[in-house]
Order: structure tokens, then C-alpha cells, then sequence
């Protein structure tokens, strides 16, 4: 009964929560974090993006974490809800776009890149996460640890660490690549306003899976390693689970 | 800096993007060095086939406008030299000359739309 509920109490209260309607209160918060004026015309568009983005979001992370509890799948069910969360946040961006209007089109002379929508935290963590999972994954080749299944643990664990990196760069590519006709001041603004969260949001979530994962595989296994690199060894797991709250908290939601 | 294409316009899409490129690079909107989106970017903005943007690019970049590089992208090259604009300016007035035949308009009415976008 405790083990049932366990399972279905934390998806229930995220889906409850990602499907209540989007009022004015939340509207006029992401708003106000944003510096962006609520018109009539970009007031539809950022309504629709927030309901829609909740429900997916929630969905997926309600469907990773009952997947990660019923099915006991390698990690546990805070990873597998992150994970649904992330897949959900890139299915959302799916149906998220500012439509052409009719008679000539306009749109401006800049390049985009997604390095001018992310904090400094979301573009270079990832880089330097998947540094450390390729330092953590060379580790036990060096000084091989005695129990069995090491080596299982650390190919899926770096093989997780590379799937939510490719997750977080196509959902980039995805987003700075998405059409950006320009309608009017309001519209465009909102527009880049909605890019930058989805982006961050996206790039908090991936990275706090990179973090996670990597932190799994030094605490796979037991590894006798001596001098200074021992004691970067023992401290790589906790640094990666401080890194992975940070993600989450911090990176994902900031502005 | 912002460009506009009028899909039922007289002058084809590709033709009115060269336009406007080159009109702000000559009048340094559009400074020397400077990035200009990618081909498929500026297409998905404007609704346009990537090979219609492709093809203003590529005559900027016949006239000298435009550099394109191998993993650098499209940047601005800077302003052709005096007879080449001078041939491209008799270029553009046949093109609108044609364009004034055909919608069957006087010359002063041809002369006062060309002041008016001027």
C-alpha cells in the first residue's frame, strides 16, 4: 500500500498541478520575470505556451517516474520523472511557434544563436559535465575496482550521461532554428521570451540528468585510487549531486 | 534590420531580398564583417524554399557584396566598386522599366512610386 502510494502520489500532484489552467496571477509573474508587457495579441501566445508547456512537462514526468517505480529501472524514480520532464519539455516544443501572417512576411537581418538566449551556467555546464563523465569513465580502467558488474554500470551510466546531452543540443537546434517571422514589437518580444525559458528550462533539466548520471557511476562501484586523484574521486559523486540540485533549482528556471 | 517580402509582388522574392540586402549594406546598416543569417534560417523566417534565398545570396555574392565561407557563414564583403554599381543601377532600372510596361502606368506615376520607396 506505502509502495503504491508512492508511486501514484507524486505524479498525481505534478499532473494536478501541470493541468490547472494558466490565470492571470501566473501569467502576469512570467511576465514580470521576463520584463515583458502583456498585450492583447502576445498575451494569447504566451497563455497558450504556458498551458501547453505545463501539460507536457508534467505528462512526461508523471510517465517517467510511474516507468522508473513500476518497471525498477536502472537509477530511481526522481531520475526517470526527470527524464519524462525533459522528454516532455522537447515534445512541447513541437507545437510551439509564432504563425506567418498573411501578405508579406518580414524577418530580421541577425543570426540567432542559442548562446545569446542561455545563462553562462546552461551553455558551458554541459560541456564540462560530460568532461568529468569521460574522467569518471576512465577512472576504473586505470585502477579497476574489485567487485563485478562495474564495467555494465559504467557504460550505461555514460551512455545515459551522452543521451541527455544529445537531448538538451537538439532541443536547441529545435528552438533557435524554429521560424521567427516578425509581426509586431509585442509578438516579437514575446517570441524571444518564450525561446529563452524553453531553452533554459531544457538546458536545467538535461544538465541536472547529466550531473545525476555521472554521479551514479563513481558511486557504482569502489575504486582504490591514491594520493590527490583519490580524493577527487571520492568528492566527484557528492560535487555532481550538489551540481545536479543546482540544475534543477537554479539553471532551469532562471531568467 | 529588417527585410520584407512581398510574395504577390511585381519583382520575384529572390530579386526583392537582393534588393534590400544591398541597399543596407550601402548605406552601412549592414557594416563590413558583419554575420547575415543563415540561408535556411532567413528562408523559415520569411516563409521562403531555401533555394529562393539562396539565389539572392549567391548574385550578392557575384557582385561583390557578400563572402561566403566554409563553416564562417555569410558575411558582409562591403560595397562593389563604382562601374559595377553602375551596371547593376542600369541592371535595376531595366528590371523596374519592364515591370512599369507591363502594369501598362505612365512616367510620372512610374517616377513618383520610385521616389516614394526612395
Amino acid at each position: 500500500m506505502t509502495q503504491l502510494a508512492h508511486i501514484l502520489a507524486v505524479p498525481a500532484i505534478v499532473l494536478i498541478l501541470g493541468y490547472l489552467p494558466i490565470g492571470r496571477r501566473r501569467l502576469a509573474a512570467f511576465a514580470t520575470s521576463h520584463d515583458l508587457t502583456v498585450t492583447v495579441p502576445n498575451g494569447s501566445l504566451l497563455i497558450a505556451y504556458l498551458a501547453r508547456s505545463a501539460r507536457w512537462r508534467s505528462t512526461g514526468a508523471a510517465l517517467g517516474w510511474v516507468s522508473g517505480a513500476t518497471f525498477v529501472l536502472h537509477g530511481n524514480a526522481f531520475f526517470w520523472g526527470a527524464a519524462g520532464y525533459l522528454l516532455g519539455a522537447l515534445g512541447a516544443e513541437f507545437r510551439t511557434s509564432v504563425r506567418l501572417p498573411p501578405g508579406p512576411r518580414r524577418a530580421e537581418l541577425v543570426q540567432r544563436r542559442s548562446k545569446d538566449y542561455l545563462s553562462r551556467a546552461a551553455r558551458w555546464g554541459p560541456v564540462i559535465v560530460l568532461a568529468i563523465a569521460a574522467f569518471e569513465f576512465w577512472m576504473p580502467f586505470r585502477y579497476p575496482p574489485e567487485q563485478d558488474g562495474w564495467l555494465t554500470a559504467a557504460v550505461l551510466s555514460v551512455v545515459t550521461t551522452a543521451g541527455a546531452a544529445a537531448l538538451l543540443w537538439a532541443g536547441r537546434w529545435l528552438i533557435v532554428r524554429r521560424p521567427r517571422p516578425v509581426v509586431s514589437p509585442d509578438v516579437d518580444r514575446a517570441d524571444e521570451v518564450i525561446r529563452m525559458s524553453s531553452l533554459q528550462i531544457i538546458g536545467g533539466s538535461a544538465l541536472a540528468l547529466m550531473c545525476l548520471a555521472t554521479s551514479g557511476m563513481a558511486f557504482g562501484y569502489a575504486l582504490e585510487v591514491p594520493g590527490l586523484l583519490g580524493t577527487v574521486q571520492t568528492g566527484l559523486p557528492y560535487l555532481m549531486l550538489l551540481c545536479a540540485l543546482y540544475a534543477w533549482f537554479r539553471v532551469r528556471v532562471s531568467r | 534590420m529588417i527585410v520584407e517580402v512581398d510574395p504577390d509582388g511585381v519583382a520575384p522574392p529572390y530579386e526583392q531580398l537582393r534588393t534590400q540586402i544591398a541597399a543596407h549594406i550601402r548605406s552601412g546598416e549592414l557594416p563590413v564583417g558583419e554575420r547575415l543569417p543563415s540561408i535556411r534560417q532567413l528562408a523559415r523566417d520569411l516563409g521562403l524554399a531555401s533555394g529562393t534565398v539562396a539565389r539572392a545570396y549567391r548574385e550578392l555574392e557575384t557582385e561583390g557584396y557578400i563572402r561566403g565561407r566554409v563553416g564562417h557563414g555569410t558575411v558582409v564583403k562591403g560595397v562593389p566598386e563604382v562601374p559595377e554599381r553602375d551596371e547593376r543601377l542600369v541592371e535595376a532600372a531595366r528590371v523596374y522599366a519592364r515591370a512599369v510596361r507591363e502594369l501598362g502606368v505612365d512616367l510620372d506615376t512610374a517616377l513618383a512610386a520610385v521616389r516614394r520607396v526612395l
